[in-house]
């Protein structure tokens, strides 16, 4: 049985001028080190690092970071939101990275984003790669093909939170533990009715970046990508034909993870990332 | 099939997500259906080969072989989620889609059953 204890991950609020109105942004940090900025998945929130922040071994060398986006787990929607409809774009995204790094006064952090935050790092790295000193994607790919209609995701007749849940349960790995398989699961659940459908515009429509990906300069921003077997929104083929199409970048199946790697099964997803970060450190 | 019946109405999970589901599932394993009827969260009766004119809200259908790979003790990328296995083509899902998305969670356990309880193995 495990003993009661207190977390050294430590949260807070800043406010943020983004796009013509103040935002409320949460952030949760622990560790000291090379900056490490955390993306979390669509329609989730930043509780999905939550053991990578509790992990000694990591935070010895890194300052772990992971928000919140705007109108996700503990960061408000703005004012008037009541009248707006969520949709995340590109730019939007980007600039979201780019001000939390700044007001954070992050030295050329290491991004490290999942799903929608595996695929705005590619943009980043093709648009910023001052931005960051280097990349990591975690099912992560240049587009992806739409599996079903997202308009199922956010209706009156379907419950908004069973109907999260129930679409990425099955990008979980069957082997993944139970305990984090419902935790990840609980994040689902709890987004704000429509935000997880807003976040799939960017991914399945927007974002597209897959003709641009050859752009990427990998001498000046390093990418890594990792990618879980069980995954079938981005399957391990998405991510191979993206990483053929940037010279350098350095990409590897996880074998029995899914979608959610740092969430799902934080431990066997360790034995991916160490060895990056361990190769970051040495070239930082 | 009465065994999966027995197991979805006493699954503390599947009773969980089946609070006041109300459809009907048309249930395929490679020639054989089955006319599943849930109706307050439990499923109140199965039906083998019901007749040509038995109406339904959705049907899940696909080739035994698909069955099983879905319920290995662990089954191979592709096989081991509904929507996974439709979207690779490995079974259909049509109908009358509401009630599966609405249902979703209760679904995917019933369907799953089998393999949590081992059948295969």
């Amino acid at each position: 049985m495990r003993k009661s204890m207190i977390e050294p991950i430590t949260g807070r609020y800043m406010q943020l001028e983004l796009w013509g109105a103040s935002h409320r942004i949460y952030w949760e940090e622990s560790g000291q080190g090379i900056p490490l900025l955390c993306l979390h998945t669509a329609g989730s929130d930043g509780r999905q690092f939550r053991a990578l922040m509790n992990d000694e071994e990591v935070t010895a060398q890194y300052r772990v970071i992971a928000f919140d986006m705007p109108w996700h787990g503990k960061s408000s929607p703005p004012a008037g939101w009541e009248a707006e409809t969520y949709e995340l774009t590109t730019r939007k995204y980007l600039d979201l990275i780019l001000a939390i790094s700044e007001a954070l006064e992050l030295d050329r952090p290491v991004v490290m984003g999942c799903s929608i935050g595996g695929r705005i790092v590619l943009h980043l790295a093709r648009e910023h790669p001052d931005a960051a000193r280097c990349v990591i994607g975690l099912q992560s790919a240049g587009m992806i093909n739409p599996y079903y209609d997202i308009d199922w995701l956010y209706r009156p007749d379907v419950h908004g939170a069973h109907v999260c849940a129930g679409m990425v349960s099955g990008l979980i790995a069957p082997t993944a533990p139970g305990e984090h398989r419902w935790e990840t699961l609980w994040h689902y659940m709890q987004g704000g009715p429509g935000i997880f459908k807003g976040d799939l515009h960017f991914y399945t429509v927007e974002g597209d970046i897959m003709d641009h990906v050859g752009e990427i300069d990998t001498a000046k921003c390093p990418i890594y990508m990792l990618t879980g077997e069980y995954d079938f929104s981005c399957s391990p083929e998405m991510s191979q034909t993206t990483a053929d199409a940037i010279e350098g970048a350095k990409f590897k199946v996880m074998e029995g993870m899914g979608h959610f790697p740092m969430s799902e099964h934080p431990e066997a997803f360790k034995d991916y990332l160490m060895p990056v970060l361990d190769e970051i450190r040495d070239a930082s | 099939m009465k065994q999966l019946m027995d197991l979805a109405n006493r699954d503390p999970l599947a009773r969980r997500w089946a609070k006041n589901c109300a459809f009907d599932l048309m249930f395929g394993v490679g020639d054989d259906h089955y006319q599943v009827e849930v109706r307050g969260g439990q499923i109140e009766a199965m039906r083998e080969r019901p007749s040509k004119l038995t109406s339904w809200d959705f049907a899940i259908a696909g080739p035994q072989s698909s069955w099983q790979a879905h319920w290995a003790p662990v089954p191979a990328p592709t096989f081991h989620d509904i929507i996974a296995m439709r979207t690779a083509g490995h079974i259909t899902i049509e109908g009358e889609l509401t009630g599966f998305f609405a249902n979703i969670l209760y679904v995917k356990r019933m369907l799953e059953l089998p393999r949590i309880e081992g059948w295969l193995q």
